[in-house]
Order: C-alpha cells, then structure tokens, then sequence
C-alpha cells in the first residue's frame, strides 16, 4: 500500500486525548488515528445509505398525515396532471400581472 | 443496490389511496432490506412538488421536499454533460410520454450505472432499464 505524507494541525485536547488513548491501548499514534479515520468514513458511508430509504419512508408518513384532494391517480397520469397543473399555476400567475 | 426514483414513485408513496401505493411500499421495503443506495434528481423533485402542490398545498408539499434537502448525497447536481446526455435519450423517443423529465432520468441512472429505477414508467422498460418492481422479484431476500 502507498502512503502519502501530510501535515494536519490538530486541536491541543484531541491530541491529548488521543496521545492517550494510544498508550493506554499500547499502539502507535499513527495507527490510532488510522483506525479512527476508517471507522469514521464507514461510519458515514453507513449513513449515507440509510439516508435515501429513511427520507422515503418519511414521505410515507407525510403523506398519511396529509389531505389529499382531487383524483387519486396521479402516479399513474402525472404527465396530465403535470401539465394541469402548470395551467392553473400559469393562471395564477396571469390574475396576478398589473 | 444502487437506485434513481422517479416522480410517480414519489408520488405513489406519498399518497396512501394512489393505485400503486401498496405496491410503492413493497418495493420500498425491499430496498430498506437490501441496504439501497436511492437517488434523486432535482428535475424529479420539481415535477413532484408542482403535482403535490395541487393536491396536498404548499405546507404538506415543502415539509416533503425539505426532507429530501436534509438527506445527504441523496440530491444528485444536474451538471452540463447530464443534460447533453438527457437530450440525446429525448432526441431517441418516438412517444410523447416520454418526457424529457424521464430523460434526465435514464442519462442518470445510465451514467452511474444503477441496478434499476424505482418507477413504474413501463417507457423505462422500453429504453433498456429495470424497474424496481421487476429487479426485486429476480433477487432472493438478502441474508441477514
């Protein structure tokens, strides 16, 4: 594996704190802070993931809440109501021109 | 298993007595199972407000959309080369409910290579694409 060597300024106390944790745990700096940086990335990869699912499940819920009007159909003809849509939008707009 | 949902999807789940609201929360489950990965354009998310506007007013429609705004990396950026490739999909329709909006879609889920596409648009089918419905009745239920 390649290494690439760079410099980072890190805050007094997370390096106390890690300094210490390092010696407590009998590894090197290096691989501490290695160790976190992996866990961390995954951390938010793992997050990343669940974040598209969980967003649509909470549509779900926001829909039950809601009061819908008007057809039900609208996933099966959304280009019509689409367009329907843009009519009265386009409507509103022209009512509100001086 | 990487996904792109599109507008009807969208509004399928959304609405409880929409027609293919049950089987829009089969799939959704399925996905949840499988750990997916889902996607979404803004041109998706546009067409999917002005409908839920209609239906469901402003209020209801901005909590929906302001969910997908605080989910990260689940808002794709519409850059220059996805809208030369959706054009290119546009200029290939021969039917006009092939709209430039599934476009977008099909030159988003062809450039990041999804397993399929959470609609049930048979249009996609027709351009070469797997639906979600058709993807996760060809897999068995992921081991837990």
């Amino acid at each position: 594996m390649a290494y690439v060597q760079r410099k980072f300024y890190f805050p007094e106390d997370l390096y106390i704190a890690l300094s210490l944790q390092a010696k407590q745990k009998k590894f090197n700096i290096t691989t501490m802070l290695r160790h976190y940086v992996e866990r961390g990335l995954s951390e938010d990869k793992r997050k990343e993931k669940s974040a598209g699912v969980a967003v649509l499940w909470d549509l779900v819920k926001l829909g039950e809440r809601a009061m819908w009007k008007g057809p039900s159909d609208l996933s099966v003809n959304h280009d019509k109501y689409f367009v329907e849509a843009y009519e009265e939008l386009k409507e509103g707009k022209k009512k509100r021109r001086i | 298993m990487k996904t792109i949902i599109d507008t009807d999807a969208l509004l399928g789940l959304a609405r409880p007595d929409d027609p293919h609201h049950e089987e829009a929360e089969t799939v959704l489950m399925a996905l949840t199972k499988r750990n997916a990965d889902i996607f979404l354009l803004p041109t998706t998310l546009s067409e999917f407000s002005l409908l839920a506007t209609s239906r469901v007013g402003m209020i209801t429609t901005k909590q929906m959309v302001g969910k997908f705004l605080a989910a990260p990396y689940v808002i794709l950026p519409i850059l220059e080369e996805l809208v030369a490739a959706a054009y290119a999909f546009y200029e290939q329709q021969t039917s006009k409910e092939e709209s430039l909006f599934d476009c977008f879609v099909m030159a988003q889920a062809k450039a990041l290579f999804v397993d399929c596409i959470f609609s049930f648009d048979r249009g996609y089918r027709k351009n070469g694409f797997i639906l979600a419905i058709d993807a996760i009745k060809n897999q068995t239920d992921p081991v837990v």
